[in-house]
């Protein structure tokens, strides 16, 4: 019963207290990145092994060569600074709980609940002077809208070896969740509200692959690979409110002695319509992680993340949605020893240079983001549990906004114990 | 296995830091425009404007009217007055506290009182009855009854001529003596709580004479007699009755509408039925809210404040059912709106329809009439006002609406 008030709990945190920030209004949000803090020291896309030396606690198929079970949680925060600093935007988030069983160093088997995109946004319009021929009149018109909520999902892996070399996970994503928009108009002092709600249903596939084949000198070399695709793609079931004049100023559709209009007695039913294949994605993902020096890694991956969903952006606030996100990086990693003697080899290392490049659907535009990131972990315990710790700096362009500065921060805890190993009699 | 679930609580050190630290400010863009959408709603082949009579609805006004006026043939008042404070006063056995008793002695004086709206109206003297078939209490219905309904061949007692004064603030005021009437015929029903009586002009009134105030006012003489003591009291009380029903009695005659033209007026009885084709708003998208809608009226006289109620009815109707009684308006406050004028340069009337057109946007109403009355806040319900609708000015909707996608 306790445990599962705790994940209930966790559920529930899941779905608040992301950072707002206009790319969540595109579509139906950012998708969110860095689910673990480890992965933020070095890329942000957690293909590649940076949690432990050949481990990606992101990448399924490297969870065989873990020795403990896990139990893992990443904490974090965002802040974004528009104009200089003049606004800021902060929050923060769980952003992954994650249990990984490894089994006899070949197999492994993981579950895991993160968000997957973010739509918690507040933007506000300019406010205008309207003629109105017919009327005779201006009107002074601002129009605002802001939502929270997101997309969640649920990801069961599992992961086996094809040959001594080459091992293979496949995880089912199950994406679920829901957000609230808001559009208010404000004319003349007065605040015209509608509100909506978007529930979320779909299903993605990932395969991921590793080879240890490749080599270079003396060098040895992991080559990644991960493909996601569609199995179901997302479905959006919008349900619009009937818009109201907020006359009692509470910004809910209410109003006892002085009523918004509509009467609430009288409003209709809301109006329900599902949008199927929203977002039918596609995303492959290459890395290649080098081993320079014993501990020193070299990691360097791309990935080309684009939708093929022909809905366009029927729930977009903005009119419009990503379309592409495309991201390289270059990280390197030192990790701790295998059997520490000192305090300092218990730690690892982490840094790196990362870009992305997001293609708007309708606009055509691209924002561009850079960035570098850091970070290090330390082992505790006869377990090899593990505290990891992340930053990420970056800027943004591309937008119609000034530049903007996100930095980011990752704290996650992963607890070891032993499965599914033959102990010795007593 | 427990191990891993007893170190769950540490990650519970973290959920703290989801209130600290957090910021929200909104980010300027420049959001999508063209959100407020007008438009013009003008007559078509299916649009009517057209007038009908019916009964005075007279009820309820805060004053009342005897005399003549251009265009109706007869006018009068009635009213039921009822005590301010419970008519114990005429129970000679009535205690308060069971240690003292409270007897009448005598009625020393009743009398009937007006006041005059205008004190320059004080040679009008009205003319005063009683209905003495008091215990019908269905003499008239304040909200229902009219010339047409009210039987004016129930018994009634005349009074003297009244007895004019005027205060200290000019005010005039017209009383009739009714004390042996009251002895007479009225303290029988002494346990009646009420009494009616009709205020009407009197031959040579050529004129409206509005008056306010009627009441009854009753002075008698009390003792105070407590139980085993010689000791007793007596003085002079007074009790007052109000007016709790008022009408206006008022034969309207009949009413000519001119062929492009239509009219309100609550003593003429005249109500309109306007109709608008308002198709357009099935097509209009969803999810959208009137801001403002509008209809407007030109009066074919200046006026400077006149107030109009809008009801859609009942039923659709065809301009060919509109009869006298025939139309029903719905039974419904939530429908109901008000304008006023806004404009007395044109005699433009105004009247906000922002309710009736929402209503028939969601579907909650499928016909398009709208009926016109004159509001009891007008101060003279005598006064008729008359719309065009002619070539040079036809009747209008114009509307405004806010699409929030």
């Amino acid at each position: 019963m306790l445990l599962r008030i705790k994940l209930f709990s966790l559920f529930a945190l899941l779905s608040v207290g992301f950072s707002q920030s206009l790319m969540n209004a595109f579509g139906i949000g950012s998708p969110a990145s860095n689910s673990d803090a480890a992965s933020m020291g070095t890329s942000p896309m957690s293909l590649l092994p940076s949690f432990q030396e050949g481990v990606s606690i992101s990448n399924p198929v490297t969870w065989s060569q873990l020795n403990y079970t896990y139990l893992s949680g990443t904490y974090g925060g965002q802040q974004s600074e528009i104009q200089s600093g003049l606004i800021k935007n902060g929050s923060t988030y769980l952003q992954q709980m994650q249990l990984i069983i490894p089994i006899k160093n070949k197999y492994a088997f993981g579950l895991s609940i993160a968000p997957n995109t973010n739509r918690r946004y507040s933007v506000i319009g300019v406010e205008n002077s309207v003629d109105d021929g017919i009327y005779g009149d201006s009107l002074t018109v601002r129009k605002s809208v802001s939502g929270y909520g997101g997309i969640a999902s649920l990801k069961p892996s599992v992961a086996f070896p094809l040959t001594s070399l080459e091992s293979m996970a496949i995880t089912i994503n199950y994406l679920f969740g829901s957000s609230r928009g808001i559009t208010s108009i404000s004319i003349d002092g007065t605040d015209y509200i509608q509100k909506e709600q978007d529930i979320y249903s779909g299903t993605m596939m990932q395969l991921f692959f590793h080879s240890k084949r490749l080599k270079y000198k003396d060098y040895g070399m992991g080559f990644y690979l991960s493909l996601e695709s569609a199995l179901k793609p997302l479905s959006v079931n919008r349900i619009s409110h009937q818009p109201f004049e907020d006359n009692n100023e509470s910004g809910n559709h209410d109003g006892s002695y002085y009523s918004d209009f509509p009467d609430l007695s009288l409003i209709p039913d809301a109006i329900q319509s599902n949008s199927i294949g929203e977002i039918d994605p596609f995303e492959i993902q290459v890395g290649l992680d080098v081993n320079i020096r014993p501990r020193l890694h070299i990691l360097s991956e791309g990935s080309h993340w684009y939708d093929r969903g022909d809905n366009g952006h029927t729930v977009s606030v903005l009119n419009d949605k990503i379309v592409s996100l495309d991201q390289i990086s270059l990280g390197l990693a030192l990790f701790s020893r295998r059997l520490p003697r000192q305090i300092l080899n218990q730690f690892h290392c982490r840094g790196g240079f990362f870009a992305k490049q997001y293609t708007l659907y309708h606009m055509g535009k691209r924002i561009d983001a850079k960035g570098f990131s850091f970070g290090f972990g330390v082992k505790f315990g006869v377990t090899d549990n593990q505290i990891d710790f992340g930053f990420s700096i970056s800027q943004r362009d591309g937008l119609d906004v000034n530049d903007e500065l996100i930095q980011q921060f990752s704290v996650g805890i992963s607890l070891g114990d032993i499965w599914f190993i033959k102990r010795r009699e007593r | 296995m427990k191990k891993l679930f007893y170190a769950f609580p540490i990650l519970w050190i973290f959920i703290p830091i989801l209130f600290f630290s957090c910021s929200e400010e909104p980010i300027p863009y420049e959001l999508s425009e063209g959100d407020v959408i007008s438009f013009r709603i003008d007559p078509n082949s299916t649009s009517y404007f057209r007038s009908y009579q019916t009964a005075p609805e007279m009820g309820g006004l805060s004053e009342l009217y005897y005399g003549q006026r251009d265009g109706f043939s007869e006018i009068y008042s009635l009213v039921e007055v009822y005590p301010v404070s419970t008519p114990f006063f005429l129970d000679t056995t009535y205690s308060s506290d069971s240690t003292s008793y409270y007897f009448v002695d005598s009625i020393e004086d009743v009398t009937f009182s007006l006041t005059l709206v205008d004190s320059s109206n004080s040679q009008y003297h009205p003319v005063l009855s009683y209905f003495s078939g008091d215990g019908d209490t269905t003499i008239f219905l304040e909200n229902e009854s009219s010339f047409y309904t009210v039987n004016s061949t129930l018994d009634t007692i005349g009074f003297d001529s009244p007895i004019s004064s005027t205060d200290t603030l000019g005010n005039v005021h017209f009383s009739f003596g009714a004390t042996s009437l009251f002895n007479n015929y009225m303290l029988d029903a002494t346990r009646l709580n009420s009494y009616t009586f009709k205020i009407s002009g009197d031959g040579e009134t050529d004129s409206l004479v509005a008056f306010t105030n009627p009441k009854l006012e009753v002075q008698f003489s009390r003792t105070m007699e407590i139980p085993d003591s010689t000791w007793d009291s007596t003085w002079v009380d007074t009790v007052t009755y109000t007016a709790r029903y008022k009408l206006i009695i008022v034969n309207p005659g009949e009413w000519e509408e001119g062929d492009s033209t239509f009219s309100i007026g609550r003593a003429k009885g005249l109500k309109s039925i306007l109709r608008f084709n308002l198709d357009t708003l099935s097509m209009l998208p969803d999810n959208i809210i009137f801001k403002d809608a509008d209809l407007y009226l030109k009066c074919d006289t200046t006026i400077n404040s006149f107030k109009v109620f809008a009801y859609p009815l009942k039923d659709s109707i065809s301009i060919n059912d509109i009869d006298l009684f025939s139309v029903e308006q719905m039974d419904t406050t939530a429908l109901e709106f008000i304008g006023a004028t806004s404009s007395t340069v044109d005699s433009l009337l105004i009247l906000n329809v922002r309710d009736f057109v929402n209503y028939i946007y969601l579907n909650q109403l499928t016909h398009y009439e709208l009926q016109l009355s004159s509001s009891p806040a007008n101060d003279d319900p005598f006064s008729i006002v008359t719309f065009i609708n002619d070539n040079t000015f036809k009747p209008y909707i114009l509307m405004r609406y806010v699409a929030t996608n």
